[in-house]
């Protein structure tokens, strides 16, 4: 089992390849089935974002199966709420678009061409870019592609909508006695090793996601706030997406900077260029307040990874997972590392005890 | 036939449970709880079966929590399976041990060890975080009784170190270390 130093022989360190081999291999499965996967996914991180309000309905002596109902109920009443204003306000904003699509169309072309002249002030003609003939044929091209593939993922799309209230449900009511059924299923060799992981990724992990939460309802205040003082016009729209993308990172920075001036530019009629500018001073500075106070204040030192392994986490999660994938690459190398860690401690702790066993 | 095993496995856990916290009201850790309490602490602790020899745990590991003994017995030695193995306690069914672990993480200061078959109940540090997050009121009524127990154990080691004392050291050096054990008494 392990030499006469004690450190672990090669049978351990089968044991614990082949663990790590049967986490990744049910990873892998989990993680080729989308339809179960992202619901997962966001059932997961919906029940680490309202776990606290649970307990908090403990702490003032509520069973703990009425306290998730509570919690589920008004957020299960959230969405009801949202399903029916959002296409209200979404179908008045299609409405104004609409209306307002001629005059806009000719204000981004506008933009564009001013944009256009300013490139060909400052880049060589070699390098320059045909803004105005590239931009309108590759927004269409994208608009079909997406408008193509909607009628194919439409059923994937509701079974998604379907499970991810349902597992959120299970996992808010039942993820105590499932933490307690796989801890009483470890040999007892590693069962304080486990729950020692089992505790450290639950408050990591939890602090994040509750943390990433928080940020983007700040962050999207702090926007609406700027872009209202700037007089930048939808600035509750422009805050809402630029709060809404925080939360992705790296790429959602970039999606908030194009899609917000987008916004401002249609429905205004001001120096289209003038309401780019304004704009994205109020996001940049939003991303500012947010790298400076906001994430220091609100993440803390929630999660300890370097941030080489963040960009690399992310751009390799982002590949293959896509959006989903970047917005959960943080937590779970987090996981991971914890894992590590926290196996590694357990299993060096455990030297003596192989050696003797 | 299957809603008879269901029924069966609901009645068989309640008993467990039951049992459990029948046995948790015997640790003077939880004597100040209230029977639903205990109840809601029965649902949080970990039932452990171990084999004869079976280590439970070994000096120097982390320390993570407290056992309890429902049924069997735990020999608590140090140098577990050296030539130098000192054996320093045989605990039965009722007694406790590791609940200085519930406090810090420092590592074990002796080895435990199951002496034939044993049922054993943990209660670990994690445990008692997510209790006093959820319920500070419980969480405090714990730490109380573990407060109490390590107070009774720090007495009953002064009293050993003035009964050492004065058995190894002339009467002249009595009185200064009767001032010290004073002093640690507070």
């Amino acid at each position: 089992m392990s030499d006469r130093r004690g450190r672990p022989g090669w049978t351990a360190w089968l044991k614990i390849v082949g663990l790590i081999v049967v986490v990744l291999a049910l990873f892998a499965f989990v993680a080729s089935v989308p339809v179960l996967f992202v619901p997962l996914l966001v059932a997961i991180v919906l029940n680490a974002s309202f776990a606290p309000l649970v307990s908090a309905l403990e702490r003032r002596d509520w069973q703990h199966t009425p306290a998730v109902l509570l919690v589920f109920g008004g957020l299960t009443l959230a969405l009801a709420i949202g399903v029916i204003v959002i296409p209200t306000i979404a179908t008045r904003e299609v409405n104004n678009l609409q209306v307002m699509w001629p005059q806009g169309k000719v204000r981004i072309t506008e933009l564009l061409q001013r944009t256009q002249d300013l490139v060909n002030s400052r880049v060589p003609e070699s390098n320059r870019v045909n803004l105005v003939a590239d931009v309108p044929v590759r927004a269409q091209k994208l608009a079909q592609d997406i408008i193509a593939e909607a009628p194919q993922s439409m059923p994937d799309l509701a079974l998604t909508v379907l499970l991810i209230p349902l597992f959120t449900f299970f996992l808010m009511r039942d993820g105590r006695d499932l933490k307690r059924a796989l801890v009483a299923a470890v040999p007892n060799r590693y069962f304080e090793m486990t729950l020692s992981i089992l505790y450290s990724v639950n408050q990591q992990v939890g602090n994040y996601l509750r943390g990433l939460l928080m940020e983007g309802v700040t962050d999207s205040v702090i926007a609406t706030v700027l872009c209202a003082v700037l007089g930048v016009p939808n600035a509750l729209m422009i805050g809402i997406v630029t709060g809404s993308t925080a939360i992705v990172p790296l790429a959602g920075i970039a999606i908030g900077a194009v899609v917000g001036p987008l916004i401002a530019v249609l429905s205004s009629t001001g120096d289209p260029l003038t309401i780019v500018g304004l704009t994205v001073a109020a996001i940049v500075s939003t991303h500012i307040l947010d790298n400076i106070v906001v994430a220091p204040l609100i993440m803390g030192h929630s999660v300890h990874i370097h941030p080489i392994a963040v960009v690399v986490s992310i751009m390799l999660a982002g590949k293959f997972f896509g959006v989903l994938g970047i917005i959960l690459a943080v937590p779970v190398v987090s996981i991971l590392t914890t894992v590590i860690q926290e196996g590694y401690r357990g299993f060096k702790s455990n030297e003596y005890y192989l050696e003797h066993t | 036939m299957s809603s008879r095993s269901l029924w069966d496995n609901i009645f068989r856990r309640q008993t467990e449970r039951s049992s459990i916290a029948a046995a948790l009201a015997r640790i003077p850790i939880f004597k100040n709880l209230a029977r639903a309490e205990l109840s809601l602490v029965a649902n949080m602790v970990h039932a452990r079966t171990y084999h004869p020899d079976e280590v439970v745990f070994l000096e120097g590991q982390p320390g993570t929590g407290m056992y309890a003994i429902t049924s069997g017995a735990v020999n608590i030695t140090l140098n577990y399976r050296r030539d130098d193995e000192i054996l320093l306690a045989q605990l039965k069914e009722g007694d406790f041990f590791g609940e200085i672990s519930l406090l810090d993480e420092s590592p074990r200061s002796a080895s435990a060890v199951a002496v034939g078959p044993t049922e054993l109940i943990g209660f670990f540090r994690s445990d008692l975080m997510d209790l006093i997050d959820k319920n500070p009121r419980m969480g405090n009524k714990i730490m109380l009784g573990l407060a109490a127990v390590l107070v009774e154990r720090l007495r009953a080691t002064n009293t050993e170190l003035r009964r050492l004392r004065e058995h190894s050291r002339p009467a002249a050096s009595l009185a200064v270390s009767d001032a010290a054990v004073q002093v640690v008494q507070g």
